[in-house]
């Protein structure tokens, strides 16, 4: 079965967080586009609008130190939703971040995501990274 | 299209929980399943091993008794992402959010890590707390 064109769209979008290129990454998302993220740290909570959202980027990416690495592992997708199961990684002074997150988007007939949801498979990991 | 096994097992869960079946949906969790319930709420936390997970269920089961409805489910060979709405009356709250809940299963088709986030975080932690 050939993959949903959604598949590609995410992994393209990976692709484009990965090298950094925030300009081109914003295009896939809707000015409206709401953010969750999970956990118990610094930077969980909800972000809305796609400003408030590079914002957290750009913070991120500032304490990373040139920011996250995202390797997919699985991607799932529908014509209005997608799934991402990606290994994350990124190190911080003398801390170093490597888990599974699990990621949910909503995606419009338009291909831009709506809303999304992170959360990890090592929560205190993730907590402790951030704290 | 024919369901992914996968999805017939997330969907079966699913009509377990909604007619309050929990021996049914403990049938279809792994020995060592995993549960992170997100938030900051008397829920919120990881439960491990299918006895915690169940206890934690059961938990949420009795004081929220809540209705699910699916919205969409993705299916490959070992995840599920379902997205649902859920509903849910307690004492004078109300609940009214739409989760996004990323499975992982094993070959056999059980579950065996589960995360639940739902899309209005402060919504639900209100609801729980």
């Amino acid at each position: 079965m050939a993959d949903h064109p959604n598949v590609g769209l995410l992994r393209e979008a990976i692709s484009t967080f990965n090298q950094g290129d925030f300009d081109a990454y914003r295009e896939y998302f809707t000015e409206d586009v709401v953010w969750h993220v999970g956990g118990n740290h610094p930077l969980s909570g909800d972000y809305r609008g796609r400003d408030a959202i590079f914002e957290y980027f750009v913070r991120v990416r500032g304490l990373t130190g040139g920011g996250l690495r995202s390797e997919p592992q699985d991607i799932l997708a529908d014509d209005s939703h997608g799934g991402v199961f990606t290994r994350v990684t990124a190190d911080r002074d003398d801390r170093h971040l490597d888990v599974v997150l699990a990621q949910a988007y909503r995606i419009n007939p338009d291909g831009k995501f709506t809303e999304y949801w992170a959360l990890a498979d090592d929560q205190d990991a993730v907590n402790a990274f951030w704290a | 299209m024919t369901e992914h096994p996968n999805a017939v097992t997330v969907l079966r869960s699913f009509e377990a929980w909604n007619s309050g079946d929990l021996d049914v949906i403990r049938g279809y969790f792994t020995e060592d399943a995993i549960l992170h319930f997100a938030g900051n709420n008397a829920m919120s936390g990881t439960y491990r091993g299918r006895d915690a997970v169940m206890d934690a269920l059961g938990r949420a089961m009795q004081g929220w008794g809540p209705h699910t409805e699916m919205e969409a489910i993705l299916a490959s060979d070992d995840h599920v992402i379902a997205f649902f709405h859920a509903t849910a009356e307690r004492d004078d709250k109300s609940l009214d959010v739409v989760h996004a809940m990323p499975i992982k299963l094993t070959a056999d088709a059980k579950l065996t890590e589960i995360w639940f986030l739902a899309n209005d975080q402060s919504a639900y932690d209100q609801f729980w707390s």
